[in-house]
């Protein structure tokens, strides 16, 4: 929401997610707040693969992050089947976690440098207690599925390559058999060339283990190569949100169009209405916060945030004035 | 490459660094030029040798570096230049943008202290008149209250703002030739159309050269004139802008442009990865370094080094003993 | 306004800390009584002078409690009344007026010395840094910090004022010029380690500075060496020797102990020295508040410096 609301959710399917009027802010020094996510709700059905695009400090991290209660959101609901996670007490949260795993941008130093990567895998497991038949076999067979060769298990994470080490981040959130995989920019740190295999085998992993995914990304080429859903965020608020081919296709909303524009050699003509700077989130502007950038903002969109409204089957956006020439891609 | 007298040409450009662990050949045999008033570009993945090719044109290289080949610049040996001319060539007749914003302005000196030292240095201007010089160029890349940045220092600023400012020094006493090394690589993609927008204005406007770095194919194919692909410290392919999309000789070439999700394509579109991971530079080659990862490598690729080779009138080499055709272009 | 309080505040805090352990320690150590009257302060000399005892007790309260003392003490110090001296009953006060400036100047003459050495070495070695003269100064200046200080007194004093007559070999203050050369030597025996100290920090922050990519920014601005590595790289690689040189302040009062024995300076250091064997608890508590004010006010100043050094220090954070 460049506005507010939740018409979008989508009532008739049974969400393995739902995150409802989630608010986020960090105090500050001189008594600011940052207002990092502002009454943002959304679902995620089983299986489904969430992508969430936007600019830089947007609100795309402290989302996901929230998610998982780490930290607590500081208002709203985050519901995991048919858990409350914001309510849980920290045991069962704890249990609970290992359901939903995390992967992060840098993949070399989300991995403790000291420890072999065989053991890596393997400490998430220790970690949460998980009890059962953890056998080494299963170690081999998960570096195996994420392509590192196995007799590689005692060698330290610097003597792998960015891609390896992304590989063997996968390989740990799997370790734990997690129903969800939330990967935050997991390819922005990594060359074109292994960016590409990484995406595979994220999409491989998925079908196989049957993951449900929320997939955060600056990149729309990526976002757009990985996801059925797309959720596109401005200053802390979701503007756009839909089926991926419905966003990309047939975008409606002003920023998502420029977002859109912005691609070197997207093709479309460059109207240069998202030059400027975007405004600080500790002191977001008023109605939609869209409008110190927007092309097509009116007197109204100063003043009232706009609600949810219906753009195509699955295709929901917050704003006064949706575009009804769509951009589009060449 | 066309046809002219080249502002900037390197012959057999080599660097080798000495390292504890050995040497490294970070750059060999590199050659390529550029025109006055044209915009080359040079991309590649990380490690393929774009920024110390450029750093030793700059000067900018550690003691360790070890440079062979040729370097000239209108005519003149930039690798030992006497240092009567050397005195005013850097940051006069070429001039440097760097990758990330963040971290190229002194955290500790105001935006005026480091505008105006190159010129006062370079042309002996008064304090009052660099200052004017000063507030012109940062109008001329069209940062916002131009005159009232002056007193701030860098961290008062967003990182397109320092990239803006960090364009205007580089572009304080007319340089024919402006070296831009990733310049948008840190920023988010709205902000990077800008920048790049602004580049291109300036290089008609100013009449001048411009060498732009990039891992992006798509940031280089709207904006320049050539292109040179880079891989292991190699030159891979090197042709006019346009010959090089419509008639890819060399497989790495044609690889990188394969594993870039496309944004047009819908969902699932399996991507095609480069298999394994950039060369290892610390023992020289004996044969093409694209070998290991190559799909149409053959014998002899492991044991004979492919030497640059023309397609028609030589404007287009590439180096490869088994070239693509035209038929196989994408 | 923050930044004033905090450190007043810090000023209080470490006072009361410092003052409050030395006047315990002192008061349990020693006996006050004894080193104000001699041997008549001990019961076994007699009687009869058992009136002498009880006037000096109640004129230096020695038999109130511990707190009360306490708190009288710091009372009249806060009206700078720091009480006399048990030995020979001059104030307090005069004896710090008379003898703290030499002390004063002593350090700071030290520390400009420390300072002026260290930082165009530092310079020098980091811009060549891991070469010949590098590493050679490396050497140098591990063995400056392993020479102890009264070794280097010693020698110092041998080979300068004795030997080769350099330096007068008592101290002399008729003048400033007779002041600054016969104060020369012990602050050279001060600056010593300070050097090694200030030139290995320095160094090794320039070096790595000297990677930052706003330096490759300004060597492709075609800036000569010289303006880089002054106007550049110093800045910004200054703040673990202000840090240090905000701790050294109490070091460098332990070495006036040594030296201004040596050389006979009649200093702060020399007095507090004799006061300690003598058991003189008044001056020697005047001494050890003074050193905490100093340190604490030297500490301020660097915080103070911090901010103008770095703008994204925020003063009042
Ligand atoms: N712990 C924190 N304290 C204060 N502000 C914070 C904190 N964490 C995040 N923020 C702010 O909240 C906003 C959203 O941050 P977030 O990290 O979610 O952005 P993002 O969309 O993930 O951006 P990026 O693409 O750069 O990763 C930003 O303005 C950020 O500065
Ligand atoms: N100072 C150095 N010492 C040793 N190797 C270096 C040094 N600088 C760069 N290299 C190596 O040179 C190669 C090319 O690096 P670079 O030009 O930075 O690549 P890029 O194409 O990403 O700009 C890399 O393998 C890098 O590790
Ligand atoms: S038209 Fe109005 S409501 Fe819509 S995005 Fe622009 S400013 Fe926001
Ligand atoms: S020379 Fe051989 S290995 Fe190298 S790119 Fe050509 S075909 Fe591939
Ligand atoms: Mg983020
Ligand atoms: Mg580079």
């Amino acid at each position: 929401m460049v506005g507010i609301g939740s018409a979008h959710l989508r009532t008739d399917e049974d969400p393995i997610i739902e995150v409802n009027n989630l608010v986020m802010e960090f105090p500050v020094a001189n008594r600011a707040v940052v207002q990092a996510v502002s009454d943002v709700s959304f679902d995620v059905v089983q299986g489904e693969t969430l992508g969430i695009v936007g600019e830089s400090g947007c609100g795309k991290s402290t989302t996901a992050k929230a998610v998982v209660q780490m930290p607590k959101p500081t208002s709203g609901s985050v519901r995991y089947r048919d858990k409350e996670l914001t309510t849980l007490s920290k045991q069962d949260l704890r249990r609970t976690r290992s359901d939903l795993q995390m992967i992060f941008q840098d993949p070399v130093s989300s991995l403790n440098p000291r420890r072999g990567i065989r053991d890596i895998i393997r400490e998430g497991v220790e970690v949460w207690g998980t009890s059962g038949t953890w056998g080494e076999a299963r170690i081999t067979e998960l570096m195996e599925s994420v392509g590192i060769d196995p007799q590689y298990g005692d060698r330290k994470p610097f003597q792998f390559s960015g891609g390896q080490c992304q590989r063997i981040s996968i390989a740990r959130a799997l370790a734990l058999d997690p129903y969800v995989l939330i990967s935050d920019e997991p390819v922005s740190a990594l060359d074109v060339s292994v960016q590409a295999q990484i995406l595979n085998l994220l999409e491989d992993l998925k079908q196989e283990h049957q993951l449900t995914m929320l997939f955060i990304s600056h990149d729309l080429a990526v976002v757009r190569n990985i996801s059925d859903r797309v959720m596109v965020m401005y200053l802390g608020r979701v503007a756009e949100v839909g089926d991926a081919d419905s966003i990309f296709g047939n975008a409606a909303h002003p920023y998502t169009q420029a977002l859109l524009a912005a691609i070197p050699g997207s093709g479309i003509e460059d109207d240069g209405s998202l030059s400027g700077e975007l405004p600080s989130p500790s002191n977001p502007p008023t109605g939609c916060r869209f409008h110190t950038r927007c092309p097509h903002a009116t007197e109204v969109c100063t003043t009232t945030v706009p609600e949810f409204g219906q753009h195509g089957p699955d295709h929901w956006l917050a704003c006064h004035h949706p575009q009804s020439t769509p951009v589009t891609l060449s | 490459m066309s046809e002219g007298t080249p502002l900037l040409e390197l012959e057999n450009l080599s660097i080798t660094f000495a390292t504890p662990g050995g040497p490294v050949y970070a750059v060999s045999d590199v050659s390529l030029s550029v025109e006055r008033g044209k915009a080359l570009g040079i991309v590649g993945e990380s490690g393929s040798g774009k920024s110390v090719t450029m750093k030793a044109v700059m000067d900018l290289l550690p003691s360790t570096a070890a440079i062979g080949g040729r370097a000239t610049f209108d005519g003149i040996d930039v690798l030992t230049m006497p240092s009567s001319r050397r005195k005013h060539f850097y940051g006069v007749d070429v001039a440097m943008v760097f990758q990330n914003p963040m971290t190229s302005l002194n955290p500790v000196k105001r935006i005026d202290a480091q505008m105006t030292e190159g010129m006062r240095y370079h042309r002996d201007l008064s304090k009052n008149d660099a200052k004017k010089r000063a507030i012109e160029l940062l109008e001329l890349v069209r940062l916002p209250d131009a005159a009232g940045r002056l007193r701030q220092y860098p961290h008062e600023l967003s990182g397109g703002m320092r990239q803006r400012v960090v364009i205007a020094m580089a572009l304080a006493n007319d340089p024919a030739l402006l070296i831009a090394d990733e310049p948008t690589t840190a920023l988010d993609v709205t902000v990077q159309r800008d920048i790049l927008n602004l580049l291109d204005n300036l290089r008609t406007d100013l009449n001048m050269a411009l060498i732009l770095i990039s891992h992006d194919l798509g940031v280089v194919r709207d904006r320049t004139d050539d292109v040179v692909v880079m891989y292991g410290g190699r030159v891979m392919e090197s042709a006019q802008t346009e010959d090089l999309f419509a008639d890819t000789r060399h497989p790495y070439a044609r690889a990188l442009q394969l594993s870039i999700p496309d944004i047009s394509k819908p969902r699932g579109q399996r991507l095609d990865p480069i298999p394994g991971s950039p060369p290892d530079l610390s023992s020289p080659l004996t044969g093409c370094p694209f070998a290991p990862r190559c799909t149409f490598a053959q014998d002899d690729c492991h044991s004979t080094l492919p030497v640059a080779t023309p397609v028609g009138d030589g404007s287009h080499t590439f180096s490869c003993l088994h070239p693509l055709g035209q038929e196989a272009t994408v | 306004m923050r930044f004033v309080v905090r450190s007043l505040l810090q000023l209080v805090l470490v006072l009361f800390a410092v003052t409050f352990v030395a006047f315990g320690a002192l008061n349990y150590l020693g006996d006050p009584l004894f080193n104000i009257l001699g041997p008549i302060a001990l019961e076994e000399s007699g009687p009869e002078y058992a009136e002498v005892r009880a006037e000096a007790r109640a004129q230096f309260h020695l038999d109130d409690p511990f707190p009360i003392r306490y708190g009288r003490w710091v009372g009249d110090m806060l009206t700078g009344d720091f009480g006399r001296s048990y030995s020979n009953q001059v104030t307090v006060r005069s004896i710090l007026a008379d003898k703290l400036p030499v002390t004063v100047v002593l350090m700071v003459y030290a520390q400009v010395i420390a300072i002026a050495v260290s930082v165009p070495w530092a310079l020098w070695t980091a811009s060549r840094a891991y070469r010949f003269g590098d590493k050679a100064s490396t050497v140098v200046s591990f063995t400056m910090l392993g020479i102890p200080v009264f070794a280097l007194t010693v020698l110092l004093f041998w080979l300068f004022a004795i030997r080769w007559q350099l330096f007068p070999t008592r101290y002399e203050d008729e003048t400033i010029g007779q002041r600054l050369t016969s104060l020369f030597l012990p602050a050279v025996a001060l600056a010593t380690p300070l050097i090694a100290t200030y030139q290995r920090l320095l160094r090794t922050d320039l070096i790595s500075t000297l990677q930052e990519d706003f330096i490759s920014v300004a060597r492709a601005k075609g800036l000569p060496k010289w303006y880089i590595l002054f106007r550049h790289a110093l800045r910004p690689s200054l703040f673990s020797l202000l840090t240090v040189f905000g701790i050294q302040v109490a070091s460098l009062i332990g070495g006036s102990l040594v030296v201004e024995r040596q050389f006979q300076i009649p200093g702060i250091g020399f007095e507090v020295v004799e006061a300690i064997f003598r058991d003189d608890f008044p001056v020697v508590l005047a001494v050890v508040v003074v050193v905490s004010v100093a340190f604490v006010a030297v500490n301020v100043l660097v915080d103070l410096i911090y901010t103008f050094l770095d703008p994204r220090v925020d003063f009042n954070g």
